[in-house]
Order: structure tokens, then C-alpha cells, then sequence
């Protein structure tokens, strides 16, 4: 029973991040019909942003991921700006195609600048084993699955209590109509993707210090958050956030009690079952954001 | 010289560099650069198939990497000879391809991109876990060449030349097939191609199928090429490598995976030069090419080329507007042949008065959408020979009613009965069969290509040609095509649209667009004929015309059912009219009765038009 409850315990937390991978990604292809495969290379960049800010520069670790994050917020905007602005009005395929060259491109990139070998954060956060009854939990997963679910909430405030989250789920709803009422669909593209690469960029510097770090980490990440999201149901707010958690839990069970070599397949079948019986996601129709 | 002769030049010419190539070039790492060529090439133009029906898929290495390991276990572990290991590599694939098609298919656009993904990832785990079967990550060894005599490098190079020649034929009779064309009409407007009688999911099951056959045995050729198979073949790397080949070539063209296939094989060798950065810059290009060239190279260039050609052409000849698609279009030119009228089938009355019989029966039809009642027990015949117009308030459900017939909706309860024969089991396709076509309210055509082509895809979708006939053009191959083409003219005349036959369709103005979705729906032979809104959004001159129209196609016998807003239209044509108001049936009568009706003018015409014109 106390193993189960640690498998539980470490899936929530991987699971947070899933959640927050996916909320980004499911927004950007709800608000702008992208599937973006840049994705899981942001979430390297941004551990890769912490590694060179905290470890090698030793600025401290919240201030670190703090600065990542904003500059991943303009290193978005730059990119929608750039690359995908030009491309809105092409086939799916098109922007798809341009982020898989973008995803190539930074990933070797990251290889050139910080060469291929796995490398520590090193902790930010004592070592200490905190016993709850039977279950071990150590400061940094805490912080983790804290700072997702804060996030989430954030974003989901964000959302729901401001203008301009009203704004982009109006664009949600209906694009054309929504820029009929005045609103500017080209910025609510921009706060969208800034705002996801963002996120996905924290995500990587919160499992960064856990996990070694190196150039191809986001590929995988990548995939798992595509899971999240189809899991959830394509541009699903509620869904991706639900998925995230449910896979991070089906993995480290799956890892725990069948199978260590099949544990990314779960993701996989996750994929396949749902869009097969359920193609709308696990939480069904609803197209609602926030 | 015309462009087919320079077409056919240049491929001769191709053909023949690249069987003298060994002669000349003796170094192996060339030679090998051009196996893997060529091996991209089957790659890049199987998958372009399914871009064909407009689905992108991004899982063809599932299929590539089941052939080769099927070939690879066949053969080391059971000693089977090569030419059956390679045939059971392309059958299991095709298979494979037949069965996940099967779950997927239904799926469109980013929902079948990630389960195809989702395939993918799973095959590449299977292969890299199941060491019993596949030897995991360490790979199958020693794999035997396809015969004892293969030696050397040349050997391979003319088996995949020889494959690849094979391919790209069959896919170049394909492509001006009526199995090409109807690809075509789904990939362009699905919806449309399914109402003039296309069976979209059969032609998608159909390029999935021959897709991953061709990938299969591209798969056999890997494993016994390079004599060693680990699950690297289904790595997501190469995924995207024979994807950024289709759409950097040019998606859905024929010379556009060839180019792209050559190009990526050897701009990556080129840039070995650039050692750590190769791959930094392979990225760079690809989002610059996806950037300034989004169809594609392929077709950029054969812009560019037009372009020219239109610059330099001698004044008077008319200028090159025909779309890239049609580029190597070698189809018999038209003969001009018209000695027939359209044939009246025999189920249209003969004469030009109304059958007494009701030929379309709809009995207590509801249609539903959770709550909203959106058609509600509307009882409706129609009879052969006439029009029938239906009217009422936006919202009130003729659309809905038209897609319940049409079978493009769902029926929630009751019947709609044509010759007798129930419709509600029927796909929207199968209703156009049964010579049951219909517009569309929102302008409805296949957009990129000519006034002439969309005609063509029209006609093709009635009497389908197999796969067999059309890629060795057996007898009867030839007659066919004759006609559709016969077909195709006999209606741009009709409609008088031949003034635009080489425009592309959505350059048409409106009137012309409106006046095509029209000849589509004819050249699919209809004898029912259902408009959506024909006049919506046309001035009165358009209307005069399309009024016209519409009496010469009922005096061909043809039974017009019509869903309008344009009174003067609906008055001066229609035999009967019926109205539908909140999803009810309200009136139904000749023109003179609906306009004395007092619940028609409360509910929908106010004043009836010919009172309002006169005050």
C-alpha cells in the first residue's frame, strides 16, 4: 500500500508537468489551429535556461526560473511573429512542418552550445526526506507539483477574470466573429504562443533539477504532451489538465508494476485508445477554455 | 513544341542518366547516396498518396519498419527466399495499413497527424522490447542479400531504379484516373465529392492500402540492402524526413515527392561539410523553404517557369491559367464529338408534364439536435417532372430537410422513400447513385482547379473504374474517358460556362461559381435535383438567368426540388411550393395558393411579392 502511494505520489507530480505541457499546446492548437511541435524543445531551452542561469552563473533558483521564463515569453512572440504569422493562412501542414524545422533547429543548436552529455542542475532545495505517514516526500517534488498547480490556476484566472482572457476566448469560440467585435486575433496568436513557450520553458526548469538535462529531452516531452492533449480533447483547457495528471500516474504505476521498458508506450496507447473511442477526448464535446 | 513533348524529354532523359549512372560513376559512397535516393523516392511518393486524400499522416515508418522486419525475421530465422520474404513484407504492411485505416480513417487532420504518431511510437516500442522476436536495440544481423549474385553496389542501384520506375508509372496512371480524379475531389471538398457520389472512405482506405504496400516492400528492400535492421527504422527522425521530402517536393503531385526525395538525400550529405552545424542548418531550411515556398518546391518551380513562358509567349495565344496540378495532364485532348442530347435515364417521365406517382416520398420525418427540434413530422412528395419549392423563415429547416435526404444529415425518426426504395440506410454517396445530387447554400466547388477539371471529378464519381483498368488503360479505358469528357463539354455548354473552362474555379465571379456548383451536380446525372439556395446572393440579371436554367434542366426531365428566398424566382418557376416554418410543415400548394395563404403571409411572406410590387 505505502508503494502505491509513492508510485501515486511521484505520478501526480510528473503529472503536473504533463498538465502544464499540455495546457499550453492544446491552447496554441485551440486559438491557433498549430500543432506545435516546437513544443518539447522549449521545455529543454528553458532547463537548459536554468542550467546556465542557476548552476553556472549561480543566481538563485527561483529568480533563475523566473528569468528563463520571461525570456521565453519574447523568444515566443518572436517566433509567432516570424514564423508562424506568415503561415496562418496555409494549410495545417505548412505550420506544422515550419515548427518541426524550428524544433531541428534548436535541438542541434542546444547541442552545439551545451555539447550532447547529460548534466545536473544540481538541488536548489535540501535534501530531506519529509515522512507523511508512510509515504517520503522531499522538498523540490513538493515545490514541483505546487508550482504547476499554481500555474494552472494562474492561467486559468487569467482566463476567466481578465479582459484579455476573455478576449482570447472569444477567439476560442469563433475567430472571424471575435475579430468582427474588435478584438485583435493577431495579438491574441502571440499572447497565446508567447504564453505556452513560456510554460513549457518553467515546466523544463522545474523537472530540470530531478531529471539530468541534455539537447534531445524534449523529444520524448514532446510526444507525452501530444498524449495530454488528445487525451484531453484537441484545444481542451479541463481535459489536457486531467490527461496530464491521469498519465503521469498511469506511468508510474505502469513503470512500477508491469514494465519499465513499456512505460513511454503508455502514452502511446493512451493516444490510440482514445481517439479511437473516444476521438473528442476524456472529458467529451465540451469546447470551453479556462 | 508542346509542353507534354518537353515533359516527356526531360523524363527520357532522366530515365536514361539514371541508368547509365553506374557506367560512370564507379565511387561507392555515390552509388549508395543513390540507393538511398531512390529509396526515398518509393518513401516519399507512397506517402504522397495518402496526401493525395488530403491526409497527412505521420506514422508511414510503422509500416516501413513492420516490412522490413517481417523480411528480416523471414528470412534469418526461417530461411525463406527473398522474392517471398519481399512480397510478405509489402502484403503484412498492407494489411497493417488496411487495419489501422480501418480506426483511424474517420479521423481528419490533427486527430489522424498524432494517432498516426501515436502508431508509430507504439510499433518502434514493440520492436525495441520484444527481444525475443527482433533482438531489441542490438538488431537483426546478417541479414542475406536478395540473391547470391547481388554483388556490389550496382546491383541494388537497378533493383530500386527498377522499383521506383515502376511505382512512379502506376502512380502516374493513377493520377489521370478516375481513382486519381475522385482522390482528387475529396482531398479538394470532400463534402461535395461524397454529394455527387463519392465514397470517400473507400478511396481513403484504397490510397492507405496501396500507401503502405509500396512502403512494405520499400521496407524488405532496407532490411536486405543493408543486412542489418535495428528499430531505428521507426524512429521519428525518419518520420519527419519523409515528410519534409512530400510537402518541401510538393504534396499531392507527382514530380514533387521525386524532387524533394532527391534534394533531402543529398542536401543533408552536402552539409556533412558543415559538420556540428549540418543539422542546425537542415532546420533553418526547412522552416525557410515552408516560409517562401509553402506548396512546395515542385510547384514554385513550375510558377516560375509559367510565369516566364507567359512573359515570352508570342501575343494572341492565350495565356497558361491551367493549375499545376494538371501539369503533366496527358488525357486525350476533346474531340468536340457531341451527336447525342443527354441521354433521358429511364426512370425521368418522358414527357414534359408531371408523373401523377410521387417519385420522393418523405412520411413523418424529425430530425433532432439535442434539444432543438430542428425538422418536426414534415410529411413531403415530389413528384417526377416537377419543381418544388420549399420556403420559409432562416432557421426553419429546409436545409436540414435537404440533408436528411440527401443523407449528408441525420434523420431522427421517420422515412424518406425514393422509387420505392428506403433512403435512411443509405450514405450521402450511395443517394447520389441513386441519381439523387444536390448544391450546396454556401458555394461549393473544388476551388483550386479549373472549371473543366471540376467537371471532370464530377463525372467520375458515377461509374468508377477499377485500379486494374486504369493503370493498364485496358480496353474500355478509352471509351470512358471519351465520355466523361463528352459529358463534361455537353454541360459547360449547357450552363454556359465555357468561357471559363481553363479559369480556376474560385478566381469565377460569384454568378459563375454559383452557375458551376450547378454543372457539377449535373454531370453527376442527376434525375432528382435539390437546390440549396441557387439564387442567394446573385443580382437580378444572375437570377433571370439561373430562372433559365433551371426550366431547361426540368424540360430535360429532370425533377427540381428548391430551397430558396427569392420570390420572383420561387413564383415564376416552381410547380408547387411548400413551406416550413419552425421545422413544421405549414402549406403546401401552386404559387397562387401559397400567396392568398394567410398563415404563409403571417409566418414568412408578409405581403405577398406581387402586392408589395404593385403598392
Amino acid at each position: 500500500m505505502a508503494e502505491f502511494l509513492q508510485h501515486l505520489i511521484n505520478g501526480l507530480m510528473i503529472g503536473g508537468i504533463y498538465a502544464l505541457m499540455g495546457i499550453g499546446l492544446t491552447l496554441i492548437f485551440g486559438i491557433m489551429n498549430i500543432v506545435n511541435f516546437s513544443h518539447g524543445e522549449f521545455y529543454m531551452l528553458g532547463a537548459f535556461g536554468v542550467l546556465t542561469l542557476f548552476t553556472m552563473m549561480g543566481i538563485p533558483y527561483l529568480l533563475a526560473l523566473l528569468l528563463s521564463a520571461v525570456f521565453f515569453l519574447l523568444f515566443g512572440a518572436v517566433v509567432e511573429r516570424g514564423i508562424l504569422r506568415p503561415l496562418q493562412n496555409q494549410p495545417v501542414d505548412v505550420a506544422m512542418l515550419a515548427t518541426i524545422g524550428l524544433s531541428i533547429f534548436l535541438s542541434n543548436l542546444a547541442l552545439i552550445i551545451w555539447d550532447p552529455t547529460p548534466k545536473d542542475i544540481g538541488m536548489p532545495f535540501p535534501l530531506i526526506g519529509i515522512n507523511v505517514g508512510p509515504i517520503t516526500l522531499t522538498p523540490i517534488r513538493v515545490f514541483i507539483f505546487v508550482a504547476a498547480m499554481l500555474l494552472i490556476l494562474g492561467s486559468h484566472m487569467f482566463l476567466r477574470n481578465t479582459r484579455f482572457g476573455k478576449a482570447i476566448r472569444a477567439t476560442f469560440q469563433d475567430r472571424e466573429a471575435a475579430a468582427l467585435m474588435g478584438i485583435n486575433t493577431n495579438t491574441v496568436n502571440m499572447v497565446t504562443f508567447s504564453w505556452g513557450t513560456s510554460i513549457a520553458a518553467i515546466a523544463g526548469g522545474l523537472l530540470g533539477p530531478i531529471f539530468q538535462v541534455f539537447p534531445t529531452m524534449g523529444a520524448i516531452v514532446s510526444a507525452k504532451s501530444f498524449a495530454v492533449v488528445i487525451a484531453g480533447g484537441l484545444g481542451n483547457f479541463p481535459g489536457a489538465i486531467l490527461a496530464g495528471l491521469l498519465l503521469g500516474v498511469a506511468e508510474s504505476l505502469g513503470a512500477g508494476y508491469i514494465s519499465s521498458g513499456y512505460r513511454d508506450a503508455i502514452a502511446f496507447i493512451l493516444i490510440i485508445v482514445v481517439l479511437i473511442v473516444r476521438p473528442t477526448g476524456i472529458l467529451g464535446k465540451a469546447r470551453r477554455l479556462g | 513544341m508542346t509542353r507534354r513533348k518537353i515533359s516527356i524529354l526531360f523524363i527520357l532523359l532522366g530515365i536514361g542518366i539514371a541508368f547509365s549512372l553506374p557506367q560512370f560513376v564507379q565511387s561507392n559512397y555515390v552509388l549508395r547516396i543513390a540507393v538511398a535516393s531512390g529509396l526515398f523516392i518509393l518513401l516519399a511518393s507512397a506517402h504522397n498518396i495518402l496526401m493525395k486524400v488530403g491526409q497527412l499522416s505521420l506514422g508511414p515508418v510503422a509500416f516501413y519498419g513492420l516490412g522490413a522486419y517481417v523480411s528480416a525475421i523471414l528470412s534469418t530465422r526461417y530461411g525463406v527466399p527473398f522474392v517471398i520474404c519481399f512480397l510478405a513484407a509489402g502484403v503484412s504492411a498492407a494489411v497493417a495499413g488496411w487495419i489501422i485505416g480501418r480506426l483511424t480513417l474517420k479521423l481528419r487532420i490533427a486527430y489522424f497527424v498524432l494517432v498516426t504518431i501515436g502508431f508509430a511510437e507504439f510499433f518502434r516500442l514493440v520492436a525495441l522490447n520484444w527481444t525475443a522476436m527482433t533482438n531489441g536495440p542490438m538488431g537483426i544481423t546478417a541479414i542475406p542479400a536478395p540473391a547470391l549474385w547481388f554483388k556490389g553496389y550496382a546491383m541494388y542501384y537497378y533493383f530500386i531504379l527498377f522499383l521506383v520506375l515502376i511505382v512512379l508509372f502506376g502512380l502516374y496512371r493513377l493520377e489521370n484516373s478516375t481513382i486519381g480524379r475522385a482522390m482528387q475531389a475529396i482531398r479538394e471538398n470532400e463534402v461535395l465529392g461524397q454529394s455527387v457520389g463519392i465514397d470517400s472512405y473507400r478511396y481513403m482506405m484504397l490510397a492507405a492500402v496501396l500507401s503502405s504496400f509500396i512502403i512494405g516492400i520499400a521496407g524488405s528492400f532496407y532490411a536486405h540492402f543493408f543486412q542489418f535492421l535495428g528499430p531505428e527504422i521507426l524512429s521519428f527522425e525518419l518520420t519527419i524526413t519523409i515528410v519534409v521530402m512530400v510537402i518541401a517536393g510538393g504534396r499531392a503531385t507527382l514530380a514533387g515527392p521525386v524532387l524533394g526525395a532527391i534534394l533531402f538525400t543529398i542536401i543533408p550529405e552536402l552539409l556533412r561539410a558543415a559538420t556540428v552545424w549540418r543539422m542546425v542548418i537542415y532546420g533553418a531550411l526547412l522552416v525557410t523553404i515552408m516560409l517562401f515556398m509553402p506548396d512546395g518546391i515542385m510547384p514554385s518551380l513550375v510558377s516560375v517557369y509559367q510565369k516566364l513562358r507567359n512573359r515570352f509567349r508570342p501575343a494572341g495565344e492565350p495565356s497558361d491559367l491551367r493549375t499545376t496540378l494538371e501539369i503533366f495532364d496527358t488525357m486525350p485532348q476533346n474531340t468536340g464529338c457531341r451527336q447525342e442530347q443527354f441521354a433521358v435515364s429511364t426512370e425521368r417521365c418522358d414527357k414534359e408534364e408531371i408523373c401523377k406517382e410521387a417519385s420522393l416520398i418523405v412520411e413523418d420525418l424529425c430530425v433532432y439536435f439535442g434539444g432543438v427540434h430542428a425538422v418536426e413530422h414534415v410529411s413531403l412528395s415530389v413528384y417526377p417532372g416537377e419543381i418544388l419549392a420549399i420556403i420559409g423563415p432562416n432557421g426553419a429547416g429546409k436545409t436540414t430537410l435537404l440533408n436528411a435526404i440527401t443523407r449528408l444529415g441525420p434523420i431522427t425518426s421517420g422515412m424518406v422513400h425514393y422509387l420505392g426504395e428506403e433512403l435512411n440506410a443509405l450514405k450521402a454517396h450511395e443517394t447520389a447513385h441513386r441519381h439523387i445530387v444536390r448544391t450546396f447554400q454556401h458555394t461549393s466547388v473544388f476551388p483550386n482547379l479549373t472549371t473543366y477539371r471540376n467537371m471532370v471529378l464530377a463525372h467520375n464519381a458515377l461509374e468508377p473504374t477499377g485500379l486494374v483498368t486504369n493503370v493498364f488503360r485496358t480496353s474500355g479505358w478509352h471509351d470512358a474517358e471519351q465520355e466523361i469528357r463528352r459529358r463534361a463539354d455537353e454541360i459547360l455548354e449547357f450552363t454556359n460556362l465555357k468561357q471559363y473552362v481553363d479559369c480556376v474555379a474560385s478566381s469565377l465571379p460569384y454568378g459563375a461559381q454559383r452557375l458551376l456548383e450547378m454543372g457539377i451536380a449535373l454531370v453527376a446525372d442527376p434525375n432528382l435535383l435539390l437546390l440549396d439556395e441557387p439564387a442567394a446572393g446573385m443580382n437580378p440579371t444572375e437570377v433571370e438567368a439561373l430562372m433559365e436554367l433551371i426550366l431547361r434542366i426540368k424540360k430535360m426531365g429532370i425533377t427540381v426540388v428548391l430551397v430558396e428566398h427569392d420570390m420572383k424566382l420561387v413564383m415564376g418557376i416552381s410547380d408547387r411550393v411548400a413551406v416550413i416554418n419552425y421545422g413544421e410543415l405549414l402549406a403546401e400548394g401552386t404559387p397562387e395558393e401559397i400567396c392568398q395563404d394567410d398563415k404563409v403571409i403571417q409566418a414568412y411572406l408578409g405581403r405577398c411579392f406581387d402586392d408589395a410590387q404593385t403598392l
